[in-house]
């Protein structure tokens, strides 16, 4: 007798699986590959791990998508990616999630209803969705221009996307917006208690360690001040998780091929998403920072494939 | 709705669970302190501090949610039942503007919050001045009294009234209501164990809430018309009451004879 979780594996899985080894076959070359920055930065992760007298190779691993990498590597890996695909991100964001992740972004931002005057720090902001559907949230509702934002980015090609939007908006050259450069887990320039509302928005995943980055976050709250992470989540319901399995492995990577000419950025994302910890271990997280949950302390959107997190400063 | 509530039996009278809770409670603070001034320091201070929890449990546990609530009805007046209100609560005790997000509901977490208060302020207002009044008298105090804790909201009742008719908020007052009426109904010392204790429950909690819905149209003077209104709802289901009584009796003797005839036609054995 087949047992139903035995049927979804052989369905679902079993390509998946196989899928996944043969991409990490590292002798194959893959006929889509064509971002050889991603592969030179795979080689010289081979490398580092084959020759013991390299430093990295003493460093606790850590994962990048289902591959495991020394932790000094990851950024470097994440920064690639990043660069690969910032002129198309907002393109492909569209493409993938079928422009559901504009509906996300608004919900967050309506979950937030922030009111006049407060100071957001949107951390891995880089093109801006939330910063944008903040201050347009409290021009539209509360007819506010004092509200303030900070868009802090690692990587400086992504917020340069970010900053040419901006600067086609009204917002443009004011006081409501600053970009900064900076590491969501080492905010050195940014003093304690100083924001109300702290957002990262599909950022979390890609951070090393993100334990800092929660911690980090609560330090630079204000008293009562919210922490809001919109990121992927799991899936429960088992029908719709083959599916979004089947479309994020099968599907995501071509699309990326075809808009963006860069199917393993896209690889890596898919991956990471699996790699993230499920909506209640990240809510034991947010607990873990100091932060205070209210409820379960996360929303599921679209059936879990992405949750929106909160945790208060109490 | 009922799951927690569990009577226990002291001395061979039934207590209703919130009733010998809030007495529980009160000898644990007592027991704690040892001379008879402390005693008398840490009750008026177990009172002040005895806020009604938040809907939604902050994790881990924290006062701040239930102090931001308390401090935010004073503000329904001028913002109504909204996440404004809440946000004008949280300023006064010097959080920012956002900090209503620790109420996902908005405004029908301050209702429910507020709903939950005033039934348990209600309970230990009326709780030791029974003695000596008729049923109907103590059911007529308990309703006063309620209402009266309704009073300073009145002119914006109606707007909470139209946030719980919304569908994903219905089963929350629902629940509360039927909580209030079960406690009026034991106050009042209903021991009823039939079908009277379901049939005295909705009949409370039909008047209770069309007399709240007159008092937001109320416009009398310390609102007697709302208090003649009550009195004659209460006076109808005193009629109704016995009406019920005779419909049941009839109903109950006509059941017993059809019976009688079917097994005397030698249908079934009963």
């Amino acid at each position: 007798m087949f047992s139903r979780i035995q049927f979804k594996r052989a369905i679902f899985f079993r390509p998946i699986i196989a899928n996944s080894n043969h991409i990490y076959n590292k002798g194959l070359r893959r006929p889509f590959s064509t971002s050889l920055k991603l592969q030179l930065a795979n080689t010289t992760v081979n490398f580092s791990e084959q020759q013991p007298q390299h430093d990295t190779s003493q460093e606790p691993k850590t994962h990048f998508g289902f591959k495991s990498v020394p932790e000094g590597m990851k950024e470097t890996l994440v920064g690639q990616v990043f660069e690969n695909v910032a002129t198309n991100y907002d393109v492909m964001n569209d493409a993938m999630s079928l422009g559901v992740h504009r509906l996300w972004k608004d919900h967050s931002v309506r979950t937030m209803a922030p009111g006049p005057g407060t100071k957001l720090l949107d951390v891995a902001g880089g093109t801006g969705d939330i910063a944008m559907g903040f201050l347009n949230y409290c021009k539209e509702i509360h007819g506010d221009t004092s509200a303030q934002v900070t868009l802090l980015d690692i990587n400086p090609k992504m917020l340069e996307v970010g900053r040419q939007r901006f600067a086609k908006t009204p917002y443009h050259n004011t006081s409501q917006v600053t970009f900064e450069i900076g590491n969501a887990e080492n905010l050195l320039s940014i003093p304690s208690n100083s924001y109300d509302v702290y957002t990262i928005a599909f950022g979390i995943r890609n951070c090393t360690h993100i334990d800092r980055v929660l911690r980090e976050a609560f330090r630079v709250l204000k008293p009562g001040g919210r922490f809001m992470c919109l990121e992927f989540g799991k899936v429960r319901n088992p029908l719709i998780s083959s599916i979004y399995n089947l479309y994020s492995f099968q599907v995501i990577p071509i699309i990326g091929q075809v808009i963006a000419a860069d199917r393993d950025s896209y690889q890596y994302l898919v991956e990471s998403i699996r790699q993230f910890p499920s909506q209640e271990q990240f809510a034991e997280m947010i607990k873990k920072a100091g932060f205070t949950i209210v409820g379960e302390g996360w929303e599921d959107l679209t059936f879990g494939i992405a949750a929106l997190h909160s945790g208060f400063k109490l | 709705m009922f799951k927690q509530k569990t009577a226990c039996i002291h001395q061979g009278n039934v207590i209703q669970p919130i009733i010998w809770r809030n007495v529980l409670n009160k000898q644990q603070n007592t027991r704690k302190f040892t001379s008879a001034a402390e005693d008398l320091k840490s009750e008026n201070s177990v009172n002040e501090q005895t806020h009604t929890p938040p809907p939604t449990p902050p994790n881990p546990p924290n006062p701040i949610p239930a102090e931001i609530l308390r401090a935010s009805l004073p503000f329904v007046n001028q913002y109504g039942w909204t996440i404004d209100t809440l946000a004008q609560g949280a300023k006064t005790l010097g959080y920012p503007y956002i900090s209503h997000g620790l109420f996902p509901r908005g405004g029908a977490e301050l209702i429910d919050y507020f709903l939950e208060d005033c039934r348990i302020k209600m309970t230990n207002e009326i709780f030791d001045k029974m003695d000596g009044l008729k049923v109907h008298q103590k059911i007529r105090f308990a309703c006063i009294t309620r209402l009266n804790l309704t009073k300073p909201y009145i002119k914006k009742w109606s707007e909470a009234l139209a946030i719980m008719a919304q569908p994903n908020n219905i089963p929350m007052p629902i629940e509360h209501l039927a909580k209030l009426v079960d406690d009026m109904w034991y106050l009042a010392g209903d021991k009823s164990a039939d079908m009277n204790w379901y049939s005295k429950r909705a009949i409370l909690a039909t008047i209770y809430t069309s007399t709240e819905l007159y008092m937001t149209q109320d416009t009398s003077p310390d609102y007697i018309g709302t208090f003649q209104f009550l009195d004659r709802r209460l006076q109808d289901s005193a009629t109704f009451g016995r009406l019920i009584g005779e419909i049941n009796t009839f109903a109950d003797f006509a059941v017993k004879s059809t019976f009688g005839i079917l097994s005397s036609k030698g249908i079934g054995r009963f």
